[in-house]
């Protein structure tokens, strides 16, 4: 009876007995997890822009710390830092964790775990890294020190990155970045602006293939979080300029208020109220101008009389219907808001015409571009995979009104100044000049200006919208002593495409 | 008795069997914990190569790379850009200028080769020549003695009779 008892007992204990060594053998060894902390991301094709990877960080305890004066020392013997600024780290003993330095060197980890001091130890640490250094900094943004996104795409992808194991593809394409970043950098120094600024899109699905802003003179370090790297194109709230003219012409055209060959009587100045306005070249004589003519010579008046003609209803309505008042995302991406006067008085009316008293950024009128070349409501889209929807298939604009803005975007090119000078020879380049005196103390300031040029490749079949800024460029000999858009930014579209279009595999006519 | 033995046995040979099976699963999993490791130090490498490859590929060290090991080199043009058809149909005259030349050696050639072929005939019919004539002096002996035999046959045969 005992017996039995006994081996009852046994059959019950002994599956126990493997279920709790089960267990232990689990804890002691541990199945590893690969510690993705944030997926990686990734350009169109492929190129690695941002990644984690391990490295060691050095840390103290310091209520275990027994030989202060020889740790600080070793360490900055090994690290190559200054004493002051590792005694700094030491002088808070009401810490239980101080970290003295993080992301360092294997061979300097491996000098300090061989010192063997009490208190010290070094730990892995996981750190974000752009293999690409500053060429995109401004798009993808920073993380924290804890790997919490707080800017750029780091910021609005921040859940989707801490959640998948998939790498986040962005639409952006490095070849295109590095000659948009090359001209800028260029412009820059040559007419030392204070920042200068681009981006460049597909005009077929309003992807953004390339957007670059740098506002300091070296390129930004995305590993050190003191450095200043705010995207312009997105946050640089500026009165455009002449480039809002395309805007108005649209809105004229697609009112069936002119048409391309409609002439009117220009005179030299048009007072309106307190505003006197002038033309670019200052004319003084007064002169019969045709729409095209006019729109080529960015004339100030022309536009003013035949926008009194449509009213602000229909003015307000169809820049409503172009996304200059809505609030915008690049696919969860922030974009700032405009600066939209609240009335709109018949003075708002004409200076809005030729993009003055009211201000947006380089994105928002990037998407207004998009959207009457393709006359759909269509969207900008920084990820390769953006989700669909049906907005973006619904007609906006006729389809004749997107005709008749490429060929007076051409026309304006072909017979510009530096149009003949930069015409590449089978390429279709249209494009658009824009200078915007900047307020300073409520006053319009000559030559401290936003000199911004827009440009669509090729004409007949939009593959490329372009965008190129730059803020406060000075006079040069280049440019005849004058800060205008016409002698700066735009000989630069010419040279982008001049680039750009082979990468793509654009043929010339 | 025996029926009660029996059940005794199954159940302890079942907790063996139990017993035996999982000390085999313990083994399998230690080896899939320590081959886990493996791949995640390897995965590891992998992106510290890749990143690695994106840093030595980026856009500005080529460039400068570029200008440095190749400096007769030149980025391609709008210029260089055609359609394919459109390179065919320029490229017309040199297949023409190709073609004309294809047909020269061609001639040339068949010429050269009714040139040997003529040389080689009137070698060959030199050489025929002579052995006609051997053959034919050939043919005067051997005729000449095949009379002689049949002479001497038919003076055998006569001097048998």
């Amino acid at each position: 009876m005992i017996r039995r008892l006994i081996i009852f007992a046994l059959c019950l204990f002994l599956p126990l007995a493997t279920k709790l060594t089960s267990y232990l053998f689990y804890k002691e060894v541990g199945v590893v997890k690969l510690q993705t902390a944030r997926a990686d991301i990734v350009d169109s094709t492929g190129v690695l822009l941002a990644t984690t990877i391990g490295t060691q960080s050095v840390y103290i305890i310091p209520h275990e710390v027994l030989e202060k004066e020889k740790i600080i020392n070793d360490l900055s013997e090994i690290l190559n830092v200054e004493r002051e600024k590792i005694a700094a780290r030491f002088a808070v003993p009401s810490k239980k964790f101080v970290w003295v330095l993080r992301h360092i060197a294997p061979w300097q980890a491996s000098a300090i775990s061989q010192l063997n001091y009490s208190g010290l130890y070094v730990a892995r640490d996981m750190r974000r890294f752009y293999p690409l250094g500053g060429l995109c900094v401004h798009i993808l943004g920073r993380v924290d020190d804890m790997n919490n996104g707080i800017s750029g795409v780091e910021l609005a992808f921040d859940s989707k990155l801490k959640k998948s194991k998939e790498p986040l593809q962005l639409s952006l394409s490095m070849p295109i970045q590095f000659v948009l970043k090359d001209v800028l950098d260029e412009a820059k120094k040559e007419f030392s602006a204070k920042s200068g600024y681009g981006m460049i899109i597909c005009a077929k699905t309003g992807r953004v293939l390339a957007s670059y802003s740098q506002s300091s003179n070296s390129d930004v370090n995305p590993h050190e979080n003191d450095q200043e790297a705010v995207n312009l194109n997105t946050q640089h709230v500026a009165e455009r300029g002449s480039i809002f003219k395309t805007i108005n012409a649209a809105m004229l055209l697609e009112n069936d208020l002119v048409d391309v060959k409609t002439e009117i009587f220009a005179p030299a100045e048009l007072k309106v109220g307190k505003h006197r306005i002038h033309d670019v070249d200052k004319r003084t004589k007064d002169c019969i101008y045709s729409f095209e003519k006019a729109f080529a010579k960015s004339s100030n008046i022309v536009h003013g009389l035949f926008t009194i003609k449509a009213g602000a209803q229909k003015q307000v309505e169809f820049f409503e219907r172009v996304g200059i008042f809505e609030d915008m995302k690049i696919d969860n991406l922030s974009v700032a808001r405009g600066l939209i006067p609240k009335k709109w008085s018949l003075a708002t009316c004409i200076t809005a015409a030729y993009g003055h008293s009211l201000a947006t950024t380089n994105a928002q009128y990037m998407r207004a571009m998009l959207r009457m070349i393709t006359g759909f409501e269509s969207q900008l889209h920084i990820l390769q995979n953006y989700p669909n929807s049906k907005n973006e298939q619904k007609r906006i604009i006729k389809q004749s009104t997107c005709d008749k803005i490429r060929y007076l975007l051409r026309l304006t090119f072909s017979s510009s100044w530096y149009g003949k000078q930069n015409e590449v020879a089978g390429y279709e380049i249209g494009g658009k000049t824009g200078t915007a005196n900047k307020l300073i103390d409520g006053k319009y300031v000559d030559k401290h200006s936003v000199c911004t040029y827009c440009f669509v490749f090729p004409t007949n079949d939009p593959q490329i919208i372009g965008i190129v800024s730059l803020d406060e460029p000075k006079a040069t000999p280049k440019t005849f002593g004058f800060v205008l858009a016409s002698f700066n930014v735009a000989p630069l579209g010419a040279k982008i495409i001049k680039k750009i279009g082979p990468i793509l595999g654009l043929v010339g006519k | 008795m025996q029926m009660k033995l029996k059940l005794k046995h199954i159940i302890l040979l079942s907790v063996f069997i139990i017993g035996i099976a999982k000390s085999y699963v313990f083994y399998i999993e230690k080896n899939v914990a320590s081959l886990k490791k493996q791949v995640n130090a390897r995965k590891k490498n992998i992106n510290l190569l890749k990143v690695e490859w994106t840093y030595l590929n980026q856009n500005s060290r080529l460039q400068k790379l570029a200008k440095l090991c190749l400096p007769t080199w030149r980025p391609i043009e709008p210029k260089q850009m055609k359609d394919v058809q459109k390179i065919k149909a320029g490229f017309a005259h040199v297949e023409q200028i190709e073609k004309e030349e294809r047909d020269r050696l061609e001639k040339e050639e068949r010429e050269r080769k009714q040139r040997k072929k003529y040389e080689n005939k009137s070698i060959q019919n030199a050489q025929k020549k002579k052995q006609t004539l051997k053959e034919k002096n050939d043919q005067k002996t051997n005729i000449a003695e095949q009379k002689k035999q049949q002479q001497a046959k038919v003076s055998a045969l006569n001097k048998g009779r």
